[in-house]
């Protein structure tokens, strides 16, 4: 898919966990998962915003457009 | 407790598989009756669950007789299949899941395969026609065809409807 999550790369910087982040966003593990592999194939804007402001960051910082793949 | 739709899929589990085990039947009753005509030729007056009487079919022509059997041989073993796809879609059928890849497939498959009966009784009705216009001899119709492509053309609008609704559902799963 043309859009890349890149929640993997949020985390890393700011030091957060998986399991640290549902639990601050009120998503369940496996829901959280699917959306760091890019597996998902929507992102609710309820959600977004809990991610946001749980990492404090832009939706531009989550998501980024590829058209190569 | 069971709800109406799964006493009503129930229902038409039994229905099917009684529909499978007639069809069976009929499949081997003609298999008989067409070798057993080989010795007796009067087994060919009465072929079983047919309104055909091949008598003198047999007795003017054994290649038309062979023809015809065949054709009706082969249209039974296409329903006996056609209806053993139905009783084990609805027996494996999981209502807790129902709506999965595997039973679009298989209500595709099932769609396809009635256009392909649709397609061996066209050509069986035309060709009976036929030898029975060139032979002379009135032997009765084979089977209503028409039916066979409105039914496979309803299965097969279903089977995509269906697909589409997994289609759906898997987004819905994937969606965060």
């Amino acid at each position: 898919m043309p859009i890349i999550v890149n929640l993997d790369v949020m985390m890393a910087r700011r030091k957060m966990s998986l399991n640290e982040l549902a639990g601050k966003v009120d998503i369940t593990l496996a829901n959280l998962s699917i959306l760091k592999t890019g597996k998902a194939k929507a992102v609710r804007f309820s959600t977004l915003e809990a991610i946001c402001k749980a990492l404090d960051c832009q939706p531009g910082d989550l998501l980024e457009y590829s058209a190569g793949d | 407790m069971k709800t109406k739709t799964e006493k009503i899929l129930l229902v038409l589990k039994v229905l099917a598989w009684m529909a499978l085990v007639g069809y069976i039947l009929q499949c081997g009753g003609q298999i008989f009756s067409f070798g057993y005509s080989f010795f007796n030729p009067e087994a060919a007056r009465n072929i079983y669950r047919t309104s055909l009487s091949l008598y003198e079919m047999h007795q003017h022509n054994q290649q038309y007789f062979i023809y015809i059997m065949s054709f009706l041989i082969a249209l039974s073993v296409m329903h006996s299949y056609v209806w053993y796809r139905v009783a084990r879609l609805l027996t494996k059928l999981n209502l807790q899941d129902p709506f999965s890849r595997k039973v679009a497939r298989t209500l595709e498959e099932i769609g396809i395969q009635l256009l392909g009966i649709w397609i061996v009784s066209a050509i069986a009705e035309r060709s009976v026609a036929w030898m029975a216009k060139n032979s002379g001899i009135h032997v009765g119709s084979l089977h209503a065809v028409n039916e066979y492509l409105f039914i496979a053309g309803i299965v097969y609008i279903i089977s995509q409807v269906f697909k589409r609704g997994i289609e759906i559902q898997e987004e819905n799963e994937l969606t965060v």
